[in-house]
């Protein structure tokens, strides 16, 4: 397997919130007004803290629940499936 | 009347009501009286429907005449001003909303509440779209602390506890995705209900956090919170969030066969630089004790990974939410509520989804912990009530913001929607009452019943206790 021409870190090493939000804002919601971006910034910093936590903990591979009150809809006894969401 | 109304509760409000000693008219127009007297210094309603009011009471004194029962006859209420009213605009606390159309119906619980007998009388002041610890509002004007009117209520629900402290009215229903009943019901001296995420339903409410919101009622007394609990129970299929449960109602003078046992959380919970709120804490475990309970000492170990999932979750939930809003007409936003919608619409969807999982295995491990403890121990807020304007609060060398930290012992708790009762610890000094401090009591999900057995003991011995603080008319 080759190695990796990058040496190991965190992803989240990456993020620097003034390069993200001058880079991803223009093509994802538009250069935000000037008078908006130092209360921009001091969240996606206060963000990327929260995520380094979120980040530090292992999760077992159970640990998949990424909607907590979602439940699927059973069809009724008897009831077919529309042919729109069928496989076939 | 409406001084001596002021301080009374739910229970003797429908007793002297079912009785045909007062009419409900005479207590809703003595509420009127109080809150007309007091808003212009508290701010803590909105809007106030007189009108509607006298002639709903007009109707409970015509039915209790016919021999009908209601067991919340005559008490007057009022809701954070995301509950839908009937032909009113549901505001969030916000502007932008201000134009939409009049909700056709109430909300669910104002339904179920006026059905028992109670009154609505008007809505109330909270932080735009609930994103906020604080209770100031750039739109409707900060919301003072009847405690002390140069302080910080606390919010998102604001007014919630606002109004009580100021004996505007014995009920009030906030809402909570991260705090926003456990922060402003101990800043301002009242209890608060966070139920269990799925008990009650949130049909009718200006959502925010979907993953994290719940209802909950707020009152001065636990004899009161029971009862409006009790009332506002059942399933509803309109939100889907909603837990097909039976009812089961709580009784404050209910005793526990076995001592309870109680664990205070330490660690995240005991930081020394909070030891004002650690303190009460520690007050609370004691009287536990005291009164029979096996009191140790424990931890959440994920409580801050909770914390900060909940952050994540919040600000992209939330910025969904308003995505379209915030992009358009993003000046019509309060400036801190805009900038966080603005970075919460840009952050990675990896992390939104990493948080949510992160809560799955925290939920497993606080369920570990229930195995060993009825109830857990922790502060509802850092700091008492900080002053109106305040930024910035210590933490040992540092500066933290009061917006977002307020919610600090508050928000890893409903990261996976533990019932929580926020009971109050109140203080005076030589200017009059401080601003209070609060306890929660946390319980297994769908556990209130343990929550309120173990907050009855705290009542009992007044370590616990609410007082409705005199308000001079301007």
């Amino acid at each position: 397997m080759p190695k990796s021409p990058f040496p190991p870190r965190h992803p989240l090493d990456a993020f620097d919130a003034e390069t993200y939000l001058d880079l991803l804002a223009p093509v994802i919601i538009g250069v935000p007004d000037d008078a908006y971006r130092e209360g921009v910034l001091a969240n996606l910093q206060t963000a990327k803290l929260m995520a380094e936590k979120v980040f530090a903990v292992s999760l077992t591979a159970d640990a998949c629940d990424l909607a907590g009150v979602f439940a699927p809809i059973a069809l009724a006894d008897g009831q077919a499936l529309p042919e729109s969401c069928s496989d076939e | 009347m409406s001084e001596a109304m002021a301080r009374t509760g739910l229970g003797d409000i429908t007793a002297a009501v079912s009785a045909q000693q007062v009419s409900a008219e005479e207590v809703v127009r003595a509420c009127l009286h109080r809150v007309d007297d007091c808003n212009d210094q508290v701010n803590a309603f909105t809007a106030v429907y007189a009108e509607r009011a006298l002639a709903k009471s007009q109707l409970v004194d015509e039915q209790l005449r016919q021999g009908v029962a209601l067991p919340l006859a005559g008490v007057p209420f009022a809701v954070k001003n995301l509950f839908d009213v009937a032909a009113q605009t549901t505001v969030a606390g916000s502007k932008i909303l201000d134009s939409n159309a009049a909700a056709a119906a109430d909300a669910l619980l104002v339904q179920r509440l006026e059905a028992q007998g109670a009154v609505l009388v008007g809505s109330l002041n909270m932080g735009e779209f609930a994103y906020d610890f604080t209770g100031e509002n750039q739109h409707y004007g900060a919301c003072r602390n009847p405690r002390n009117l140069a302080h910080m209520t606390g919010g998102s629900s604001s007014g919630s506890g606002a109004a009580l402290a100021a004996g505007m009215v014995p009920l009030t229903l906030g809402s909570d995705t991260n705090g926003s009943i456990r922060v402003p019901s101990a800043l301002c001296g009242v209890y608060g209900l966070k139920p269990t995420y799925g008990r009650l339903p949130r049909s009718g409410t200006y959502p925010f956090c979907d993953s994290l919101d719940h209802v909950g009622p707020m009152a001065r007394s636990l004899a009161d919170l029971a009862l409006a609990y009790n009332a506002l129970q059942g399933f509803d299929a309109s939100d889907h969030a909603c837990a097909q449960r039976p009812l089961e109602p709580v009784d404050v003078a209910q005793r526990s066969r076995q001592p309870l046992r109680v664990g205070v959380l330490q660690g995240y919970f005991d930081p020394p630089e909070f030891s004002d709120a650690t303190q009460v804490v520690d007050t609370c475990a004691k009287a536990l004790a005291a009164a029979g309970a096996r009191v140790d000492y424990c931890q959440l170990e994920l409580a801050e990974a909770g914390r900060s999932a909940a952050f994540l979750i919040t600000n992209m939930e939330g910025a969904s939410l308003h995505y379209e809003k915030v992009i358009a007409q993003a000046e019509a936003f309060d400036a801190d509520t805009r900038d966080r919608f603005i970075a919460g619409s840009l952050l990675p969807g990896a992390w939104y989804l990493r948080a949510q999982r992160l809560r799955r295995e925290y939920a497993q491990q606080a369920a570990q912990l229930f195995g060993h403890y009825d109830v857990l121990l922790a502060p509802a807020t850092p700091i008492r009530a900080p002053l109106l304007g305040q930024k910035t609060m210590r933490m040992g060398d540092g500066e933290l913001n009061v917006r977002a930290n307020l919610g600090y012992f508050t928000q890893p708790i409903s990261c996976i929607g533990l019932p929580v009762i926020c009971a109050p610890l109140l203080q005076a000094d030589a200017n009059g009452p401080a601003p209070a401090l609060g306890v929660q009591i946390i319980a297994a999900p769908w556990r209130e019943d343990l929550c309120f057995m173990a907050a009855a003991q705290l009542a009992e011995t007044s370590t616990t206790r609410s007082e409705v603080v005199a308000i001079a008319k301007t």
